[in-house]
């Protein structure tokens, strides 16, 4: 694995407030490229940005090698980036950290709030083959809702909007208290307020649970130890743990939010 | 393209070039073997140890500033133990060089570090005096040459290994301080360690880094490494090893016409994986560029006159 240079193939809007790009990378697939990895994208022509931007991949086609990435624009180094139009090259690391993983779940729901809906499709599009998966994605108002086509052929699909402009008037959470039905496996990817509510969800009704961590990362491959977040031993103690590498998926049962 | 000596001796050991992944920014090298093969490396500096396993701080531990980074991560180790038992080995196999960098609160802790290590197959001790990310010891030995030379002499009376001590830049006069690690029987001086700073989110009015201040590298510092390492060579007969921002081999080469042996490369390896091997390349470049057979005849090469 090495970092490499991956041509923008497409660009569009992702909703209000993001951008949708989808990259050749075929580099990418020499491993397996799985639902919740990432790329670390290198902030281009300036060397005053010293460190990548982890993007969530979105989606990935291993046949035709291309990536998608949703990256919302919102400090300078995802500006920078966003300023990149088809035919530009991003220097990219791909892929890194763990992946979601179903377990033999046949029925799943989906859980993605804001930015952390992108990761969701491409687990909906993957799980999608093997078990029943309800994707519920938070959005704050109606204009920043994104990619519901997208969604459309591989899961059943619910949207919720804090001030109730579209879809269910609430959070991604209590939109999914209000479902009788409960699923065998429950992955999420949003801010830590969402996170923690869906943790306690999972955790209070006993259901296994996949929670996506953000966290300011730096190397974006282990070696650095700065992108940490609170992890449960076995023994109950706690410890810290690399969101790059160890995560970015981790148990609910396990981290501390 | 002529084949140039990149190799270097520091301390009677020879490394096979200057090159040095530099402590906190490199693990244990695990995790850049994917990348590439870590035996191209001078030497790697491993993961700072302390007597017992630490957690590091709380995050946020890394931002962004213009042209560097701020990091708190506050040490996070497996302890001195477990590094002799599962990593240390590892990384002798690897076909580089090994510096084990121990941080401790007290004389008696570098000291406990220093014997252990003593019946160890690693090459250097580094003794971090100036890690700016813990609360006690460090900070106290790094800015003060009386503690600086007790916590050397202590810990050169615990191990034949050649000791480097690493110097804080956090001080009024660093050539005090390399004269005082000399004085203690250091082999060898390294430096920088990174400069305390701060960062503050205007929107949240609450300090970034959950240690609120934290230790600043990268290009941003270079300039203020390079001359710390300039004044530390005209002041001390022992080696340096430089570090600070370096990001290229014409950065390298800078460092070692300031005096310096050898170098460490931090902040580049969080950029880019590939950082240290394209220094390296970057390196031997620059010396078939200048017609430069052996790049210790760079060492404290520079014009002043």
């Amino acid at each position: 694995m090495r970092p490499f240079m991956a041509k923008i193939l497409e660009k569009g809007p992702l909703g209000r407030d993001m951008v949708r790009f989808v990259l050749h990378a075929p580099e990418a697939f020499l491993q397996p490229v799985l639902p919740g990895m990432f790329v670390h994208i290198k902030v281009p022509n300036d060397a005053s940005h010293i460190l990548r931007r982890p993007i969530s991949i979105m989606d990935a086609d291993a046949k035709a090698g291309s990536i998608t990435l949703g990256i919302q624009p919102k400090g300078d180094g995802t500006q920078r980036i966003c300023t990149l139009e088809p035919g530009d090259e991003m220097e990219i690391i791909a892929p890194l950290g763990n992946s979601f993983a179903l377990n033999g779940a046949k029925t799943v729901w989906a859980l993605g709030g804001g930015v952390g809906v992108a990761p969701m499709l491409f687990a909906c599009h993957e799980f999608s083959k093997m078990a029943q998966v309800t994707a519920v994605l938070g959005f704050r108002t109606a204009e920043q809702v994104y990619a519901e086509g997208d969604f459309a052929p591989f899961a059943d699909l619910m949207i919720c909007t804090d001030d109730g402009c579209r879809g269910f008037n609430g959070t991604v959470v209590d939109a999914v208290r209000e479902k009788l039905e409960l699923p065998e496996l429950i992955i999420a990817c949003g801010p830590t307020p969402m996170l923690k509510a869906v943790q306690a969800f999972a955790l209070e009704r006993d259901i296994p649970c996949q929670l996506s961590l953000e966290q300011r990362m730096g190397c974006g491959y282990g070696a650095c130890l700065t992108c940490s977040c609170k992890t449960k031993r076995s023994d109950g103690s706690e410890t810290f743990a690399r969101v790059c590498a160890d995560g970015p998926i981790f148990d609910a049962k396990a981290v501390v939010l | 393209m002529n084949k140039v000596d990149l190799s270097v001796s520091l301390c009677g050991v020879t490394l096979k070039n200057p090159i040095i992944a530099a402590s906190g920014t490199y693990g244990f090298g695990r995790d850049f073997t994917r990348f590439y093969d870590i035996s191209r490396l001078g030497g790697i500096s491993a993961k700072g140890v302390t007597p017992k396993e630490r957690a590091g701080n709380p995050p946020v531990r890394i931002v962004e500033t213009p042209s560097g980074i701020l990091n708190a991560v506050g040490l996070q180790n497996p302890g001195i133990d477990a590094f002799l038992e599962t990593e240390l080995p590892w990384m002798l196999e690897q076909g580089t060089t090994v510096i084990c960098n121990i941080s401790g609160n007290t004389i008696e802790e570098f000291c406990d570090m220093a014997r252990k290590l003593n019946n160890s197959s690693v090459a250097f001790i580094e003794v971090n005096v100036s890690c700016p990310n813990v609360h006690a010891g460090g900070k106290v030995f790094g800015s003060d040459p009386e503690s600086i030379l007790a916590v050397t002499q202590a810990v050169r009376r615990c191990t034949d290994k050649p000791i480097v001590v690493k110097l804080s830049p956090n001080v009024s006069d660093i050539a005090e301080m390399a004269v005082a690690a000399q004085e203690g029987g250091a082999d060898a001086v390294s430096l920088i360690n990174t400069i305390t700073g701060m960062a503050i989110d205007v929107n949240t009015r609450r300090p970034v880094l959950g240690n609120i201040t934290g230790g600043m590298s990268g290009p941003a510092v270079r300039p203020v490494a390079l001359r710390m390492c300039y004044q530390a060579a005209q002041a001390v007969s022992i080696p340096v090893v430089g570090m600070g921002g370096i990001m290229t081999g014409e950065d390298v080469v800078m460092f070692l016409l300031a005096g310096c042996t050898a170098v460490q490369v931090g902040t580049a390896n969080l950029a880019d994986p590939m950082a240290c091997v394209r220094i390296i390349d970057q390196l031997e470049d620059y010396m078939n560029r200048k017609g430069i057979k052996r790049v210790e005849e760079l060492v404290g090469a520079l014009i002043t006159e």
